[in-house]
């Protein structure tokens, strides 16, 4: 009756004692299928001896960076949550790109919307000597303007009350200029 | 995949509500870089160098917003439209309308006055308006003991002001 497989590897590798390796030895000598095995183990072996060795540098440097990450958060066990890495799915993380890139158009194009909502003005002289005054503005802000100007508050209001007793004349063509600009500069 | 869409509409309603939020402040902070302080003071001169009379008042606007400024004496009403614009070429320019009733003797009717006035003004430049004129009668104010008006206004960048308040 032939030995089990484990036996026989066990033979091969030298940890069987006296008297059963004797034994075992007349018996592979006379059986060619328990020989059989022992080469194809034989075979097995020494292709795994000549194969190199496998490079486990990767994998001891990943271990090395967790025992380091382990001694420095040893409390939790984790380090904290800033530094943690975050495994989205694919579809999810494309949103918050998506969603991100859309408010940052939306910032932009307000703050576009804003430099141009404040009313802008030329003035032209007219050749028959009158002034045009041009206010350019967009026209969802014309709008807006427009129903400002209709509210009473839209136009802060300051009411003097002038001294009685004064009577008051029209002393020529109503006039704006620089203070710097007046002759003498007459400091009133 | 239903759920992950829901999940994907809930995240994209609430960053836009927050979105809608950041651009009111942002319009907020904009104003207040646009801010502008109207300094008005209205004086009555009389005749010799001293005006009779001197108040003063502060506004807060922004360029294209008027101030309107209101005048009120025994024989005259005089509203003023003070309006601060950027021109084209980023230059500030000070508007002011003006609407003059006066009734003067020996008429005693009322006269209605209108006008508008522009002219392009540095920050923290003095501008003066003079809604019943300045020259012309100045020597009948001597002779008549009336009166005229001056506006002084001076327009102050309010973000500086408020720097210069935090110094």
């Amino acid at each position: 009756m032939c030995p089990d497989k484990e036996t026989l590897s066990a033979y091969l590798d030298g940890e069987i004692e006296l008297p059963w390796r004797e034994r075992l030895g007349k018996h592979i000598k006379e059986c060619p299928a328990c020989q059989e095995y022992l080469d194809s183990l034989r075979q097995l072996s020494g292709r795994l001896r000549a194969d190199p060795e496998p490079d486990a540098g990767p994998s001891l440097e990943r271990l090395k960076h967790r025992l380091a990450a382990r001694a420095a958060y040893p409390a939790s066990g984790r380090p904290p949550i800033w530094r943690r890495r975050i495994t989205l799915p694919l579809p999810l993380a494309a949103g918050v790109g998506l969603v991100i890139l859309c408010l940052a158009v939306g910032l932009f194009a307000a703050a576009l919307n804003l430099k141009s909502s404040v009313p802008r003005m030329s003035i032209k002289k007219l050749p028959y000597g009158a002034t045009e005054v041009e206010v350019a503005a967009p026209i969802e802000d014309l709008e807006k303007l427009l129903k400002s100007l209709d509210q009473p508050a839209f136009t802060e209001e300051i009411i003097f009350t002038l001294p009685e007793d004064s009577r008051f004349i029209m002393a020529g063509e109503p006039r704006m200029l620089r203070a710097e600009d007046i002759p003498g500069s007459r400091s009133w | 995949m239903v759920r992950r869409g829901l999940l994907l509409l809930m995240l994209i309603v609430g960053v836009a509500s927050l979105a809608a939020e950041d651009l009111d402040l942002n319009d907020l902070e904009g104003l207040l870089d646009e801010a502008l302080q109207l300094n008005i003071t209205a004086k009555v001169l009389p005749p010799n160098d001293q005006p009779v009379y001197d108040v003063r008042s502060s506004k807060l606007t922004i360029p294209g917003r008027s101030i309107a400024v209101k005048m009120v004496g025994e024989n005259v009403r005089v509203d003023v439209v003070l309006t601060p614009y950027l021109a084209d070429n980023n230059e500030l320019v000070l508007v002011a309308q003006g609407q003059v009733w006066l009734s003067e003797v020996p008429e005693e009717a009322v006269k209605y006055h209108a006008t508008i006035k522009s002219l392009p003004i540095e920050l923290g430049e003095k501008v003066l308006f003079f809604p019943l004129g300045l020259d012309g009668r100045l020597s009948e104010l001597a002779e008549t003991q009336s009166f005229t008006i001056q506006l002084e206004i001076e327009v102050l960048a309010y973000k500086e002001l408020l720097k210069a308040a935090v110094q």
